[in-house]
């Protein structure tokens, strides 16, 4: 659709510093200028907010023109002729600067030992307050100092300002030091016109204004979501995560796609040697421009560099844990399991995992463990959950988060989407502000109802008959309204998900496209993982498989149903957990269910061995490794595959872990673009269904289903967490 | 972060009362967004209560539909708005060019003496609060003292002697 906007709006030709620049009507000349690589600079424009004009930093030069207009407010006309840089222009952003930099502690950047310092770090460094740039968290990204670089500005004539204003450490994922702030309103826009958190606003005038909170509370009791989006666009230190601070400035930068919940987003993630020290969103992503959520933006780093982390082979002798090799770790398991393949063997992996670790893991259970008991944990209420969904995909066409923005109307069904899919909160409420209907029905209201035209409340458990009233009202409309139906937890993991999933696939059919509906998975790879065949009658590429295996609730329902699992991640325990003969956690920390485990070994997460995974739109993306990890860590391919050398039989992959099969990815790519085959003599599996008692969505099960990571409880690991979620 | 004791709460719930109500009815029509509301309903606030509380911040944000730290932020910035109880009579001095040069302090120092106040304070017994402000509009008849928005023009000591007579 953009495509044809742009050739219809009219072309301009302008001159940018004597360079003739060809763009669009409409324009500003920052993002003419921008996009012809000139760069003109700015304390406060935000590509995905409003232009503004409150720094006065990009004034230009225009021919003709009486003054000097910024940048940003500016937009561009046939024939202009715009200097960005002359002396004069240098000098009066110079004058601003100066001003600026007299309340902001900005004796390092005008101090003459600049150079040695910034080379050999001669200067003391990490004290309580900062006072200058070498004490910052955001030296290096610092967008002040770049622009005292541009400027060439050596000298400030006015006298510093220091505001002495206590910095406030009392939220859980930041803190905020006040007196480098400039108040160039990045933040209050951000929070209030792009993700409509509505937390933050200037207080006071003058010489004492500030960015603050109503009623001067504390950013949690305002409200706070903690997407940290506010961090990410502050151009000074003021605002810095307390996760990275004191592990030093970044050497490396990677991009990756955020493995959390099934949105996928785009981030980048600063790294200094084998830690991360913070992520940032991706600002030109098409998903998440400048935004992401509390768990992609402040735990990975809390999360991968844990004190607990386990980073060696265990094996549990009479209750204690003894640190081994991996290869005897290795050799007990493949004894072990010797005894037990075919059916008394079950495999659990997670939907965190990439799709390259699910391939193998399904091909180990497959193949040389001769069981077909293999599937994710938490598993979905029926198997073939995501193969329905994935089967309406295919034949009417993935939605994307994107069409929330595009449809006349938005159903959000038992979602909480505030907490749980942020990004996709976020469309809601971008939806709702432009004017579009948002009907929300959930079982407990979430802020979501504030940012609806209607809300439904329906008892605990009783979505379906919502549900059942909803279609039957919808499949009588005869309108060509649009609707987008956002289909979330208390729907997709009701006890009577089959039933519900059903109903709405047969409304979109029904409906000719005109409803269409977007299923909120939970975890990043909920459909890779199954797509890659970690599922108890699927095969890889959704194919059913003839020989059915046990699902998690069937393995872990009964004692003695099977005699040994292995497991990726946490599970809660249970009695069948108990009884096993054998036990194999792969995981990242010890945890309850470890006590029962016989060996443990230590987990090399996605972060750390990359992969890939296909998010909630059905989308293939790439994760790359982002620190190395601990030498001994390794994937579950590579430890599966061990296993398998060790007992003797074929090795399951040639290549590496992160690409076990030349096969994997056009199988995937094909699947997601063509739809599953049809086998045919295949039958529908009329099994009764597995009553797990999920269905329930309150506050913990928000917790279980979308703060945990491989089933480790995220607010366990990060009591700041904990802290957030506890209202 | 700023002074957390700015704004005060009263422990009571508060309401526009009925006369209020309708003239914010009547304002609200008068604006394409209800956002611009913020101010007359803040004014109304004062007129009603002598001053604007927690409470009242949260009323108004409800009222009009948008968030507290908007109003908070609007509370915030204009200078009009009293974030605490002001004395019964409040009076307001000019401090701008030509209410100094006509010696509006000598006004300032009168009443310190007389009533005990200094700008921005309040008596004890609650009767008077004292603020110089910024230029009134009466440059030709300075200085200017303003009593609960009344206007008094070339003041001076024996004036306001007389004018706080009549207040007694």
């Amino acid at each position: 659709m953009t495509d044809t906007i742009k050739t219809q709006a009219k072309t301009l030709t302008a001159t940018i510093d004597s360079r003739e620049v060809l763009m669009t009507e409409g324009m500003t000349i920052l993002r003419a200028a921008t996009d012809a690589g000139i760069y003109i600079p700015s304390l406060c424009h935000l590509d995905c907010l409003p232009d503004y004009g409150g720094c006065r930093l990009c004034m230009v030069k225009v021919e003709n023109m009486r003054g000097f207009p910024t940048a940003c407010t500016t937009p561009i006309a046939q024939g202009m002729q715009i200097s960005t840089r002359t002396d004069e222009l240098q000098q009066l952003r110079r004058e601003i600067l100066e001003l600026l930099l007299s309340e902001h502690p900005y004796t390092c950047l005008v101090c003459r030992d600049k150079k040695e310092c910034t080379e050999f770090m001669h200067s003391t460094r990490k004290v309580g307050t900062i006072t200058g740039c070498n004490f910052c968290p955001n030296n290096g990204t610092c967008e002040l100092q770049h622009l005292v670089d541009y400027l060439e500005l050596s000298e400030i004539r006015f006298p510093i300002v220091y505001r002495n204003i206590p910095p406030v450490k009392d939220n859980p994922f930041y803190e905020l030091d006040y007196n480098l702030c400039i108040l160039c309103g990045r933040c209050v826009r951000i929070c209030n016109e792009e993700r409509y958190s509505e937390v933050l606003a200037f207080i006071n005038r003058g010489n004492a204004a500030l960015v603050g909170t109503a009623f001067d509370e504390t950013q949690k009791e305002a409200g706070c979501e903690f997407c940290g989006a506010c961090i990410d666009v502050c151009p000074t230190g003021s605002l810095s995560e307390k996760m990275g601070k004191w592990v030093g400035q970044p050497d490396s930068s990677k991009d990756t796609h955020c493995s959390f919940c099934g949105i996928g987003c785009r981030m980048t993630v600063n790294t200094k040697g084998k830690r991360i020290v913070n992520v940032g969103p991706e600002p030109e992503s098409r998903h998440n421009p400048h935004q992401l959520c509390m768990r992609g933006k402040f735990i990975p780093g809390d999360m991968l560099h844990h004190p607990d982390r386990v980073t060696r082979p265990h094996i549990n002798r009479q209750g204690k844990w003894l640190e081994v090799s991996w290869d005897q770790a290795l050799d007990v398991i493949a004894e072990n399991l010797k005894k037990c393949s075919g059916d008394q063997f079950g495999l659990i992996g997670s939907a965190h995992d990439s799709i390259e670790n699910s391939f193998v893991l399904q091909k180990f259970t497959r193949q040389t463990m001769r069981s077909a008991n293999v599937d994710l944990s938490p598993a979905t209420p029926y198997p073939e959950l995501i193969r329905d969904i994935h089967d309406y995909y295919a034949s009417s066409g993935h939605v994307t988060i994107n069409d929330i923005l595009t449809a006349d109307s938005i159903h959000v069904l038992g979602a909480m989407t505030q907490w749980s899919h942020a990004i996709i909160e976020n469309r809601i409420r971008k939806a709702y502000k432009a004017g579009k209907q948002v009907l929300v029905a959930a079982s407990i209201p979430t802020r979501t109802v504030e940012f609806s035209t209607d809300y439904q409340r329906y008892g605990k458990g009783c979505e379906h008959i919502h549900l059942h009233r909803l279609t039957s009202e919808l499949a009588k409309e005869k309108g060509g309204e649009r609707i987008l139906m956002i289909v979330g937890d208390e729907i997709i993991n009701s006890d009577r998900a089959r039933d519900n999933i059903n109903n709405l696939l047969h409304l979109a059919t029904r409906s000719n496209n005109r409803v269409r509906l977007l299923f909120l998975l939970a975890e990043g790879n909920r459909y890779g993982a199954t797509l890659a065949g970690m599922n108890p009658v699927l095969l890889p590429g959704f194919a059913a498989a003839r020989k059915k295996g046990l699902d998690t609730a069937k393995m872990l329902g009964r004692p003695k149903a099977i005699s040994a699992i292995h497991l990726i991640g946490d599970l809660p325990v249970g009695p069948a957990i108990k009884k096993l003969k054998f036990f194999v956690q792969h995981n990242m920390f010890f945890t309850p269910a470890s006590k029962f485990a016989d060996v443990f070994l230590p987990l090399a997460t996605t972060w750390e061995s990359g992969g890939h995974l296909v998010n909630l739109e059905g989308s293939l993306l790439p994760l790359s490794a982002m620190v190395p990890g601990e030498d001994q860590l390794m994937t579950p391919a590579g430890a599966v595959n061990g296993i398998a050398m060790h007992m003797g039989r074929k090795v399951l992959f040639a290549g590496s872990a992160s690409n076990p099969d030349r096969q994997l990815i056009p199988l995937v790519e094909q699947t997601l673009t063509r739809g599953r085959k049809r086998q045919t003599g295949a039958t529908e599996s009329p099994e009764p269904r597995s009553r797990s008692k999920n269905g329930r969505l309150t506050g913990k099960t928000l917790q279980k289903h979308h703060f945990h990571y491989l089933g480790n409880s995220l607010p366990d690991l990060v009591p700041d967490l904990a802290k957030v979620l506890e209202e | 972060m700023s002074d957390r004791s700015q704004l005060i709460e009263t422990g009571k719930p508060f309401k526009f009362d009925a006369e209020r109500d309708a003239e914010f009815e009547r304002l609200v029509k008068r604006y394409p967004t209800r956002e611009s509301m913020i101010l007359p309903a803040l004014w109304l606030t004062q007129e009603q209560e002598g001053w604007v509380s927690a409470e009242a911040i949260a009323y108004i944000a409800d009222r009009i539909g948008t968030y507290a730290a908007k109003v908070f932020e609007a509370a915030t910035f204009y200078t009009m708005y009293h974030l605490k109880p002001m004395g019964q009579y409040h009076i307001c001095v000019c401090r701008t060019l030509s209410c100094w040069l006509r010696e509006k302090q000598n006004i300032i120092d009168f009443l310190a003496e007389e009533i005990g106040v200094r700008p921005g304070e309040i008596s004890d017994d609650g009767r008077f609060s004292l603020e110089e402000v910024e230029c009134l509009g009466h440059c030709g008849t300075a200085p200017v003292v303003q009593v609960n928005g009344e206007f008094h023009e070339e003041m001076n000591v024996e004036k306001m002697k007389t004018l706080l007579a009549g207040l007694e």
